[in-house]
C-alpha cells in the first residue's frame, strides 16, 4: 500500500480541468456543494461550461438531461444521498429511460461522511442506481482506480453513476495487484485459500488491513475488489468456482441492494450453493460520529472487521 | 414563412387533422388522455404549423428548433401533429399503447426518436428545456426551445425549480406555453392547488409573459410571433387558456375526460363534431 493518503473527490477534482481539454463537450453542473465536489478548477478554466443550479436536485438532473439532448457530456455533482434519493425519479424518467449520455457523481457516499450523520450519509445509493435499468454504476476503490473509471465513463455513451467517497484513501490498486483483463471488472488484490473477500468502494483499504492482521493470525484470504457494479462481469464466477471457500462480502453500503446482492445475482445462476457472508450497514440508517469510529461501529473496520472475516472463514 | 392568411386557413386544417387523430388513436387504443391531448391540439397545430422555424432534423441540436411536451399524457396530440406534418407515417397512430409499438402511452425518445424528449412523470420537461436553452445561448446559436406544461403540472416543485433558474440565467430562447385548461386528474385546478393568476408569479421570476386564448390560432401565431421579437433577455411564457376536451361538447371542461376510453357511440359522435367545424 502506498503511504499517501487522497481523498477521491480531491483526485476527481484535479482530474476534471484536464478531462475539460481533452473533451470539449464536458459540462460540469453542481447543486450548491462546489466546495465538497471540488469543481472550482474547473469552473475557472471553463466558466461557460459550468452552471450552479443551487439546492434544487431534481431541476439539476432535469438540467443535465437537456444539456445532453445538446449533445454535450453533462457532468452531475452532489452528494450521492441527495442526487439518488431525491432526484431518483427524474435521474430514471428524463436520463435513464431515453438513454441519455449524463454522468452523476455521487459524493460522501456511504457512512464515512461522519459527524453530519444519516441525512448526508447515503447507504442505498446502490441500490437505488443498480435498480434503474441502463445506468452504469462505478465504485472505485482509490485514485488510480477513479482515473481509470472517468476514462470509461467519458468514453462510453449513456448514463453513468460513480460512487465517490471523502475519507482520505491510500492507493491499493497497484503493488502486487493482480489486474484481471478489465480491471474495473475485478482486481485481485491478496491471494489466499482459507476466505474469499469481495470488496468495493475505498473501504477495501480497510478490507486490506483486515486481511493482512488475519494472515499473522493464519488465516489467508483473497482479495477481490469490484469497481463496476453494474453490468457486473460474468467472469466472477469462474473466479468463485475455482475455489471452495467460503465467501465475504465487505461494502460501506447497505447489505441490501449493494455489491453483495449483485453477486448473489450473478452466483445464482451458477447453481452452485454459495453463501454470501454479508458486511455491511444493516437494515438501518447510519448516523453521527468520527468516521473511523463509525466505521468499526458498523463492522467495516479495525478489529470489529477482523472478527467478522474470521468468523466468515469458520463457516 | 408562411404568409399569416393562406396559413390561418391551413393551420385550422392541421389542428382539425390532429383533432381527428387524436380521437381515431384513443378509440382504437381503447385508453388514453383525451381531455388534455385536445386542449393542446392548437398549440401543437400553431407550432408544427408555424412556430418551428429553425434547421432541420439534420441539423446540430443547437441550430434547430426544439418542442418539449412536457404534458407527456397529451402524447397522442404529439403524434398527432407529427403525423399531420408527415414527419412520422400516418399508419403508424394506429399502433397507439400496443405490445412493440413506437407510440407508448407516454413519449418514448428511445423508441421514437422523432419526440424531442420522454416524458409522463409530470414536472420534468421545463428543467429539461432550460439545459438545453441554456446550451444553445452559451454558444451563441439560433435554435429556440418550446416547452409545453399543463397547468395542473404547475403543482410540481420541480417546474417552480425551472422556472427560477431559467429567469436568472436570461433564457430568452427558451419558450414555455402553459396549457391552462383548468382540470386536472381529480377535478378542477382550482379546487386542488390554486395559485392563479399566474402571469405575476411568472413575472415575480423574470420572465416575461403573455396570456391568449389557446384555441384562436391567430393569437396562437401573434404569441410565437412576439415570444420571438421580444427585446431582453427575459425567457417568454406563454399562459394560453384552453379548454380541456375542446372539440368535443360532451368532453368539453370534463374532469371524467381527462383519461377516458372511447365507446363506439362516443366516438362517432366525436367524430362528426371534430370533422364538421
Amino acid at each position: 500500500m502506498n503511504a499517501t493518503a487522497v481523498s477521491l473527490r480531491d483526485c476527481y477534482g484535479s482530474a476534471l480541468p484536464e478531462l475539460g481539454a481533452r473533451f470539449p463537450g464536458i459540462v460540469v453542473l453542481d447543486a450548491d456543494l462546489s466546495s465538497s465536489t471540488r469543481t472550482k478548477g474547473f469552473k475557472q478554466r471553463f466558466p461557460d461550461r459550468y452552471l450552479n443550479v443551487g439546492i434544487a436536485e431534481q431541476n439539476l438532473v432535469g438540467v443535465a438531461a437537456g444539456i445532453a439532448l445538446a449533445g454535450e457530456i453533462p457532468l452531475v455533482n452532489t452528494f450521492a444521498a441527495f442526487l439518488t434519493r431525491r432526484a431518483c425519479d427524474q435521474i430514471a424518467i428524463s436520463v435513464a429511460y431515453p438513454h441519455l449520455n449524463v454522468k452523476f457523481f455521487g459524493f460522501h457516499a456511504g457512512i464515512n461522511l461522519g459527524e453530519d450523520g444519516a441525512t448526508q450519509q447515503s447507504v442505498e445509493d446502490l441500490a437505488i442506481m443498480r435498480g434503474i435499468p441502463g445506468i452504469r454504476v462505478f465504485s472505485p476503490i482509490d485514485a488510480t482506480d477513479l482515473n481509470r473509471t472517468l476514462e470509461e465513463v467519458l468514453t462510453w455513451e449513456g448514463p453513468t453513476y460513480v460512487r465517490l467517497s471523502r475519507f482520505p484513501t491510500r492507493a491499493v490498486s497497484d503493488g502486487e495487484v493482480e489486474v484481471g483483463h478489465d480491471p474495473l471488472a475485478w482486481k485481485v488484490l491478496e491471494r489466499g485459500d482459507d476466505l474469499c473477500v469481495f470488496t468495493t468502494g475505498t473501504v477495501t483499504e480497510e478490507v486490506l488491513r483486515a486481511t493482512a492482521e488475519l494472515r499473522t493470525m493464519g488465516t489467508n484470504c483473497q482479495v477481490v475488489a469490484v469497481t463496476r457494479i453494474k453490468p457486473l462481469a460474468e467472469s466472477i464466477r469462474e473466479l468463485v468456482t475455482l475455489g471452495n471457500s467460503p465467501i465475504a462480502v465487505v461494502e460501506e453500503h447497505s447489505v441490501f441492494g449493494g455489491l453483495a446482492d449483485a453477486l448473489a445475482e450473478l452466483l445464482d445462476r451458477t447453481r452452485l450453493d454459495h453463501r454470501l457472508h454479508r458486511i455491511g450497514i444493516p437494515d438501518r440508517f447510519g448516523e453521527s460520529g468520527p468516521p473511523r469510529q463509525l466505521l468499526e461501529h458498523f463492522k467495516l473496520s479495525g478489529q470489529p472487521l477482523v472478527s467478522e472475516l474470521l468468523r466468515a472463514s469458520q463457516r | 414563412m408562411v404568409s399569416r392568411d393562406a396559413g390561418t386557413t391551413r393551420l385550422e386544417q392541421l389542428s382539425k387533422n390532429i383533432r381527428i387523430h387524436i380521437l381515431e388513436q384513443i378509440y382504437q387504443a381503447g385508453s388514453g388522455h383525451p381531455g388534455g391531448s385536445l386542449s393542446c391540439a392548437d398549440i401543437l397545430a400553431a407550432l408544427y404549423g408555424y412556430g418551428l422555424r429553425e434547421g432541420s432534423e439534420k441539423s446540430l441540436p443547437i441550430d434547430r428548433d426544439h418542442v418539449i411536451l412536457s404534458k407527456g399524457h397529451a402524447a397522442p396530440a404529439l403524434y398527432a401533429a407529427l403525423a399531420a406534418v408527415d414527419i412520422i407515417p400516418r399508419e403508424e397512430l394506429r399502433t397507439l399503447r400496443q405490445l412493440g409499438s413506437r407510440l407508448q402511452g407516454h413519449p418514448d425518445r428511445s423508441r421514437l426518436p422523432q419526440v424531442e424528449m420522454s416524458t409522463g412523470s409530470l414536472g420534468q420537461g421545463l428543467s429539461v428545456g432550460v439545459g438545453l436553452a441554456w446550451r444553445i445561448k452559451t454558444k451563441g446559436r439560433r435554435g429556440r426551445v418550446y416547452v409545453v406544461v399543463g397547468d395542473g403540472e404547475l403543482n410540481s416543485g420541480q417546474v417552480w425549480e425551472a422556472i427560477m433558474l431559467a429567469g436568472v440565467l436570461g433564457l430568452s430562447n427558451l419558450v414555455a406555453i402553459v396549457d391552462a385548461n383548468e382540470i386536472q386528474n381529480d377535478g378542477p385546478v382550482a379546487s386542488i392547488l390554486d395559485i392563479r393568476p399566474y402571469g405575476p408569479k411568472f413575472v415575480a421570476f423574470g420572465w416575461a409573459v403573455r396570456e391568449l386564448d389557446g384555441h384562436n390560432l391567430a393569437e396562437l401565431c401573434d404569441s410565437l410571433d412576439w415570444s420571438r421579437s421580444q427585446e431582453g433577455d427575459a425567457p417568454r411564457m406563454l399562459v394560453a387558456h384552453t379548454i380541456k376536451g375542446r372539440g368535443v361538447s360532451f368532453m368539453e371542461g370534463k374532469a371524467e375526460w381527462h383519461s377516458h376510453a372511447l365507446s363506439q357511440e362516443q366516438y362517432e359522435l366525436a367524430m362528426e363534431e371534430v370533422s364538421g367545424r
